[in-house]
């Protein structure tokens, strides 16, 4: 077989040299046993044809340009192998299928120059030569008949097998410049052609070497089939492997998010989108762009590269308006952006294509991501989708940046506010308390009872409300300071706030009891100003009894659910019981007028009082602040207490205790 | 007694008009009522204390015996007055007492990093306030020993 008569086969893109003795057409086959090798044949064949489907399907959905190239490539694989399956059935005109055949398959290695032109500028000198070998090869299809001289074969091969693998190596650059679900389609891809051309290069032996007959057929059948899988991955893979590639691009988005500060614009994560966007896309730079509304134009926050920064664009009708009213991510050509602030940059960095995606934060469109472009993307779509996936996670650390910017702000408003309030709201006061003593004192004689009153009055006004605007202060410095959490004496501390309140002893029958209370972690000068308080109103509420009793201790209760940490939150003192679901409950019990419990939710709102000023002082801010501190250990309170018969005020603190 | 008798004894640094009287009065009626110089802002207490503007030509070493000093202040306000009190050789040693509203935490830290000599929170009521003026007279300027101008 020193000339073996050499027929470009369709299958797998002429890797495989139809030889006239074989019977490799399955449709005027008869019956008989399907070897191993006609059975690769037949899959591999089948499973082009249905890749070529699967493109023109794609094409049709969505009529991009690269689309269309990649079906034309496929199609004129499937051509030729159809055309070699209906040769034989079809009589006279066999030779004419054949040959339409031929000529498809010869014009797979420019279709897939073509494809590379997408993502990578091809030399035009490479691109002349590789017409030129479409030309020369089709002109010898069709004027020499079968079969044809090894010269022949050869510069049919010649042109073939380096234009494929010129596509393959490009793919292999390709890849390696891009990243996220293009770059494991395009590796595929590189895969596919690479054993593409290794099988046509191994077909090509025996024409070029006659001396020596190498059966290598087997070898190509399995090199073809290998290079069937890989393209169908690369180019039409099925919907989960998507899925997975974009899953593994998120999580390792996200990892890197992780541990990466919150600032108050949200810089750090826009810079994180955009370095990812440029090496997904291999692309050059990218920018998130918000829009303003009032100047009507859209201005860089971040970037990953410094001929973006402070840049400010208001495109006027171009697909970048299309694409920002549509909210839907885009590709585009530069020429088409409607921005001459982006074409000026895509000038400057020699960009040829650009995608813009719409960025979304708190359901409004917050701006655009827009990525400049080396030449194009070959999977665009997969692109689009994984970074409108990006910029979606990146809108919700947006939403938090956003809401802990706000939170920032109303902090400092808060601060100021109170700050304004300390030096500002007590001037006037000193002012009215000063000047009516000095007329009550200093001007005694001249003075009615009834002036002297009124004049009495003002000034314990002026005072009551010093003492408002001081316990307010006091409310409000609570959730400002930081929690100094560490192992503390609830006893001692108790006491130490009783010390405090020694004065309101005088004079008076009080029996106050505190327990030996276990160890507990707590804030405590924030524990004690809890015990001052509820020591204080304990003492206040109990002035008119001839024998007044205290008492603080503790109780052993399970663990409940967090709903009754609600403000106000009353709830029945569950049965005492040891385990490890259990915590600590503090107690101060005294035997006081009470309250009404149908009141019970009210007692711990700022400035909520349950008794008459004449009756008992105060300005309703004392319960209050219990709460909050206890609130901020993570604990609970609330009270039991009956019309004249004492009160009982319950808390925990949360979190480790003795 | 001080061994220079001074031109001011007390230099009370304060804008509201009613804090101003209401501190005088406590004054006064302590007995405290000699040589008292009331500015009305930061930038006039810098022009009394080291001669300048509408004080110029005052002498720096004839120093108050003792500086009351508000906070919140037009122009310049009493921190930063404190800051150029005591950051001054010719000034450092005349004692300076922060009275004032604000019993903020970070203006008593502040005041004292700066030098303060004392910290004190006018209390709105007015006998309690009579009571801590009483006491501050009493103190800088009978028990007090500065260094000889």
């Amino acid at each position: 077989m020193a000339a073996t008569p050499l027929f470009l086969d369709g299958v797998s893109g002429g890797v495989v040299l139809w030889d006239d003795t074989r019977e490799t057409n399955y449709l005027s086959r008869g019956e008989g046993n399907m070897s191993a090798e006609v059975l690769l044949q037949l899959i591999t064949r089948g499973a082009l044809v249905v890749i070529a489907g699967l493109t023109v399907f794609d094409f049709v959905r969505d009529r991009q340009r690269a689309r269309l190239d990649i079906a034309l490539m496929f199609l004129s694989l499937a051509c030729s192998i159809l055309s070699a399956e209906f040769a034989p059935v079809a009589g006279p005109l066999a030779p004419w299928v054949r040959t339409v055949g031929s000529l498809a398959v010869v014009a797979q290695p420019y279709l897939l120059l073509r494809l590379v032109e997408h993502f990578r500028p091809v030399p035009r000198l490479l691109r002349l030569a590789a017409q030129g070998g479409l030309m020369v090869s089709w002109v010898i299809l069709l004027t020499v008949s079968p079969p044809l001289s090894p010269v022949a074969t050869l510069i049919v091969i010649a042109y073939f097998g380096s234009v494929e693998a010129y596509g393959a190596v490009a793919f292999v650059r390709g890849a390696l410049r891009s990243g996220g679900v293009s770059r494991r389609r395009m590796t595929l891809v590189a895969a596919g052609s690479g054993v593409l051309a290794g099988a046509v290069l191994l077909a090509g032996l025996p024409a070029a070497i006659p001396s020596r007959v190498i059966n290598v057929q087997m070898a190509i059948d399995v090199l073809a089939a290998v290079a069937v899988l890989f393209y169908y991955l690369g180019f039409a893979p099925p919907a989960g492997l998507h899925r997975l590639w974009q899953l593994a691009e998120l999580h390792d988005f996200l990892n890197g998010m992780v541990g990466r500060p919150f600032t108050s614009h949200g810089t750090e994560t826009l810079s994180a989108l955009c370095t990812a966007a440029t090496r997904i896309t291999g692309g050059y730079l990218t920018g998130a762009a918000r829009w303003n509304e009032g100047q009507e134009r859209f201005e860089m926050q971040a970037s990953d590269h410094p001929v973006l920064q402070s840049v400010a664009f208001a495109p006027r009708d171009g697909s970048l308006v299309q694409a920002w009213h549509a909210h839907r991510p885009e590709a585009l050509r530069i020429a088409d952006s409607g921005s001459d602030e982006i074409k000026h940059i895509a000038a400057r960095v020699g960009a040829g294509g650009l995608l813009a995606i719409p960025v979304m934060a708190r359901g409004q469109a917050w701006g655009l991501l827009v990525v400049f472009l080396r030449r194009g993307s070959l999977f665009v779509n997969d692109d689009l989708a994984l970074l409108t996936v990006l910029a979606e996670q990146s809108a919700v650390r947006l939403d938090y940046h956003k809401a802990l910017a706000e939170l920032e702000a109303a902090n400092k408003e808060l601060e100021a506010f109170a700050y304004s309030i300390s030096h500002d709201l007590r001037a006037p006061l000193r002012a009215l308390d000063g000047f009516s003593r000095i007329v009550m004192e200093e001007h005694a004689p001249g003075l009615s009872d009834d002036t002297r009153r009124y004049l009495q009055m003002i000034r314990e006004n002026a005072v009551q409300m010093g003492r408002l605007v001081d316990d307010l202060l006091a409310f409000s410095r609570l959730s400002r300071q930081p929690l100094k959490r560490q192992w503390v004496s609830p006893a001692d501390i108790a006491r130490q706030a009783l010390a405090d309140l020694r004065p309101e002893l005088n004079g008076r029958s009080v029996a106050v009891e505190i327990a030996e209370l276990p160890h507990c972690e707590a804030d405590p000068a924030l524990l004690k100003q809890v015990f001052v308080n509820l020591l204080s109103n304990a003492l206040k509420f109990t002035r008119h009894r001839p024998q007044a009793t205290v008492d603080v201790g503790y109780q052993l209760a399970p663990v409940t659910g967090a709903s009754s940490t609600a403000p106000g939150g009353v709830e029945k003192m569950p049965e005492p019981a040891a385990g490890p679901q259990s915590e600590h409950v503090y107690y101060v019990r005294d035997n006081g007028v009470g309250f009404d419990m149908q009141y019970a939710g009210k007692l711990f709102g700022v400035f909520q009082r349950l008794h008459r000023p004449e009756e008992y002082d105060g300005t309703g801010v004392g319960l209050a602040i219990v709460q909050r501190v206890v609130n901020r250990h993570g604990g609970r309170v609330w009270a039991e207490a009956a019309v004249d018969r004492g009160a009982t005020f319950y808390f925990t603190l949360g979190g480790a205790h003795g | 007694m001080a061994s220079v008798e001074r031109a001011v004894e007390i230099l009370l640094v304060e804008d509201s008009p009613h804090d101003m009287e209401l501190t005088l009065h406590a004054l006064r009626r302590n007995n405290i009522t000699n040589h008292i110089k009331v500015v009305r802002d930061g930038a006039e207490a810098l022009d009394f204390l080291f001669g300048a503007g509408a004080y110029a030509g005052r002498r720096v070493d004839d120093a108050p015996r003792v500086i009351l000093l508000d906070l919140k202040l037009p122009k310049v306000d009493g921190l930063q007055v404190l800051q150029r009190v005591k950051g001054d050789q010719r000034t450092r040693a005349i004692p300076v007492v922060v009275l004032t509203s604000s019993r903020e935490e970070r203006d008593i830290v502040e005041s004292y990093q700066l030098g303060v000599n004392s910290y004190i929170v006018k209390p709105v009521d007015f006998a309690q306030f009579t009571e801590a003026v009483r006491q501050l007279g009493l103190y800088w300027i009978l028990l007090n020993q500065p260094p000889a101008a």
